[in-house]
């Protein structure tokens, strides 16, 4: 994001001066840093990593991971999780191709139906977790009975086939170029930006990031916390839709798995991009570089002729390392506080 | 305990200091505690004393000086060899599993040592109950620790420091947040275990329990020593004040203000009842005018507030602002529609995002209103507002990008009254405005609440600290077991005024005040 938080650091130097500063100091600059690193190391050792077609590879994965991540940044920043985005995903996905496929609806009405059924799947998951509070736990819960909700009525309507016949126009969404730049990769981007906005620059962003912050503060401020959790799960859940939407064009068809594995790698892309896992401050460029790292990591395994199912395990390792950055910042965010506040007092 | 002063002292601190990064928190600062007494540590926020009680429970080293333990030097690198020493502190926050029974939190440490062996619940409670006695409560041991009350709660945590063999208690503040009936029961037994040889180290804010309970004096100013030890019998409420501030107190107290019989009444409550404030209220507040709102804690007033400011719903009676009949809905409409706002008297947990910066928090409850007609605000102009605030609240920090847990108490209190000023509210409600604060932001905050008077705006102050209420508002209304018990103009004389407010409180006499 957006707050100026990073600047607000205090400029003293920490305990343990040398080992992993650029973890306890981790920013979208130092990201950035080790995806340029972890990219020449990729280059360096595979030839076929630095081709056209490959990137392109990586920026179709990289969309889809950064959406998924970006779904579970608001809701996460709100001070819940969402557990449904890939249940979501999964029937946005189908019933968007569904649509295309056996009814043969145009393109244009099939996104939007897909969409619409999306918002509703947010909005339901907001209604239940605005009732029992808005609490994380209650999120939890909500979310992990919808996603087998959701997932059921995507396995029931499919009887669990996909769909294959996509139209040309659309899969261009996935694969096509626009002056040499993925089409799926400018969408992202946009969309990006557009939350990038609605967090510097709009009272529902702050709303949100306050009812992470502080929730029964959120309540006395006069912030209308059931809505705020309506529409961030809606927001939620419109970018798994889209993230599903462009995952069908991409496949080139409607797979009623999709979203299957989209959990584990939804909180890793926040996690590493500085979005506290407790609530209250995200960070959209963050969320995305976090992204690009999965999948250039991803990427890169395939390169290193690492054996695929190594990377359930890796994954897995990486969602760890990523909650434990967290809890190293949080630690030392506090730290720093009680450093200052003590000081102050002091003085 | 005349004979006791002649022998060696429990406790000796000798010249300590101690330096964070840029502050002498401590400088040459010395104490002496001996058997049998309670010495009470007094000093404005920041005067060091947290400094110095976590140097005897071992939490800091000192730089400089040592600590003798009768009589021979001792040092501590970590706050379980106090323990072992019979030095115990008491914090204001609640050290107990809340889930436990009373027994198995006052001999927490006896069940948890051993993870493989059975626990004998029928002695455990015996020994638990013997500490029960010796601190005067009529609890049972198997009685949950949820269930029971603040000022039970922090007897129970006496009762484990005594269970670890406690020669010398730290109690900081330990009356802060508990009822006055409670407050005298806690006095009491401090008493009576005085009398077994205890030792007392008592931080408290509040004066008149200091003279009750102490029998000497050790003021720290600015991390040094504001004087000798005295015997409180040689000190007074002034002399004692003059020494924590290091300045001859102005009188704080405000005039008296002649409300005129045609002022208009800008909220007029009449049977108001919640399912949380359940026994019918009426009052009226006027404009300009300070309303106090006395009471024990747990009078009903929170809940009273509570349902002003649209946090719980009224279940029944009316509403009347400015002669108009209302239904308040929700905290937006108690902010937006009635200009209604509430500072809470929990700052941390309900009054502000201490991860935000200043100026989010200023501006948290009027995003709505700055926005423009895109739906965007700009951050310049919630910068610009907490300016504003900083400057007319004297907000202590170099910038309002400043994230609101780094700041002291005071200022994080200015802070969230900032928040509810930004509104631009008719009436508001101070809820123990100034709890935990140093006396010189204390005064500014009265002075503060003065003013808001002073330019139309009316003013409830919810407080339990009898002086603030005397010296600040100009009527007052005594809250009593849920109930509004009387009212009384304020005509700022304390010692007339104390006594009616408590002849209020005392009502039919089934509680007893010392």
């Amino acid at each position: 994001m957006s707050l100026p938080e990073k600047s607000l650091m205090p400029t003293e130097p920490m305990v343990n001066k040398v080992s992993f500063k650029w973890i306890r100091n981790s920013n979208s600059l130092s990201i950035l840093g080790i995806i340029v690193l972890f990219s020449l190391g990729l280059s360096a050792v595979s030839k076929d990593f630095l081709t056209a077609t490959n990137l392109f590879v990586v920026a179709q994965a990289f969309s889809i991971t950064a959406l998924v991540g970006l779904a579970q940044m608001v809701v996460i920043g709100s001070g819940g999780m969402n557990l449904s985005v890939g249940a979501i995903g999964g029937l946005v996905g189908i019933v968007t191709g569904g649509l295309m496929d056996s009814m043969g609806l145009p393109i244009f009405f099939s996104i939007l139906i897909g969409v619409i059924v999306g918002s509703l799947c947010g909005l339901f998951n907001g209604l239940i977790i605005a009732r029992m509070g808005a609490t994380s736990v209650s999120s939890f819960l909500a979310t992990l009975a919808t996603s087998s909700v959701f997932l059921g009525l995507n396995l029931g309507i499919t009887n669990a086939q996909p769909f294959y016949n996509i139209p040309a126009s659309y899969t261009f969404l996935g694969n096509g170029k626009i002056i040499g730049i993925p089409v799926i990769m400018i969408i992202t981007l946009l969309i990006a930006a557009l939350l990038g906005f609605v967090f510097k620059y709009t009272g529902l962003g702050r709303q949100i990031l306050a009812l992470g912050g502080n929730l029964k503060c959120a309540e006395l401020s006069g912030i209308l916390v059931k809505r705020t959790v309506l529409i961030t799960h809606v927001i939620s859940a419109v970018l798994a839709s889209v993230a599903a939407i462009l995952l069908v064009a991409r496949l080139t068809s409607a797979q009623p798995d999709i979203g299957n594995d989209w959990m584990l790698f939804s909180f890793a892309a926040p996690l590493i991009g500085g979005t506290r896992l407790m609530g209250g401050k995200v960070s959209v460029s963050g969320t995305v570089l976090g992204a690009l790292l999965l999948a250039l990591i991803s990427n890169g395994l395939v390169h290193l002729n690492l054996d695929i199912y190594w990377m359930t395990f890796i994954q897995g390792m990486i969602i760890l390392a990523a909650v434990s950055i967290d809890r190293i910042r949080v630690v030392r965010e506090e730290r720093s506080q009680r450093k200052q506040r003590q000081e102050r007092e002091a003085a | 305990m005349e004979n006791a002063e002649s022998s060696v002292p429990v406790l000796e601190l000798k010249n300590i200091s101690k330096s964070f990064p840029g502050v002498k928190a401590l400088d040459n600062v010395s104490l002496t505690l001996n058997k049998g007494e309670v010495l009470a540590l007094m000093g404005e926020n920041g005067a060091g004393k947290s400094t110095l009680i976590k140097i005897i429970t071992g939490v800091y080293t000192p730089d400089e000086g040592s600590i003798l333990l009768n009589g021979e030097n001792i040092t501590f690198s970590n706050p379980h060899e106090p323990i072992h020493q019979g030095i115990n502190v008491v914090h204001q926050e609640r050290n107990l599993v809340p889930t436990f029974t009373v027994a198995e939190n006052i001999l927490l440490e006896r069940i948890t040592k051993k993870s493989f062996s059975m626990i004998d619940k029928n002695q455990l409670y015996k020994d638990a109950q013997q500490y029960i006695d010796m601190v005067g409560l009529n609890v049972s041991p198997e009685t949950n620790v949820e269930t029971l009350s603040a000022g039970q709660k922090q007897l129970i945590e006496i009762a484990k420091a005594l269970s670890s063999n406690a020669k010398i208690l730290l109690l900081d503040e330990p009356t802060a947040s508990i009822s006055l009936k409670e407050a005298n029961k806690l006095i009491d037994t401090v008493r009576e275990l005085q009398k077994q040889g205890v030792s007392f180290i008592y931080v408290s804010h509040k004066l008149e329990e200091i003279f009750q309970i102490s029998s000497s004096v050790t003021v720290l100013r600015d991390g040094k020593n504001a004087g000798p030890k005295s015997s409180i019998k040689e000190l007074n409420r002034d002399s004692l004040i003059s020494m924590m501030v290091g300045r001859k107190e102005n009188k704080l107290s405000f005039p008296i203000k002649e409300m005129k019989k045609d002022s208009e009444i800008v909220l007029k409550v009449k049977d108001l009842r919640s399912n949380e404030s359940y026994k019918k209220k009426s009052f009226q507040l006027a404009k300009g005018e300070i309303l106090g709102w006395y009471g024990l804690v747990g009078s009903g007033r929170t809940e009273l507030a509570r349902v002003l400011t649209g946090i719980d719903p009224a279940t029944s009676g009316d509403i009347e602002i400015k002669g108009k009949k209302v239904k308040i809905n929700s905290v937006s409409d108690a902010l937006n529609k009635y200009k209604i706002a509430y500072i809470s008297e929990n700052r941390k947990e309900e009054g502000l995002f201490l991860m935000h910066p200043i100026f989010n928090n200023v501006a948290a409850s009027i995003w709505n209103r700055i926005r423009n007609r895109f739906f965007t605000l700009s951050m310049n102009t919630e910068k610009m507002i907490a300016e504003e605030y900083k400057s007319k609240l004297e907000i202590k920090t170099p910038s309002v990008l400043q994230i609101v847990g780094n700041l002291s108490g005071g200022n994080q209190q200015k802070v969230s009254i900032a928040k509810g000023l930004s509104t631009e509210p008719e009436i508001l409600i101070f809820d123990e405005p100034t709890v935990g604060i140093d006396v010189k932001t204390k005064a500014e905050i009265h002075q503060l609440i003065w003013d808001l008077a002073e330019s139309g705006k009316s003013v409830i102050v919810i407080s339990s600290d009898m002086p603030e209420i005397i010296q600040l508002v100009d009527r007052i209304l005594v809250f009593r077991n849920e109930e509004i018990s009387g009212e009384i103009v304020n005509n700022k004389n304390y010692d007339v005024m104390s006594k009616e407010i408590m002849e209020k409180i005392i009502g039919g006499g089934e509680q007893k005040i010392s």
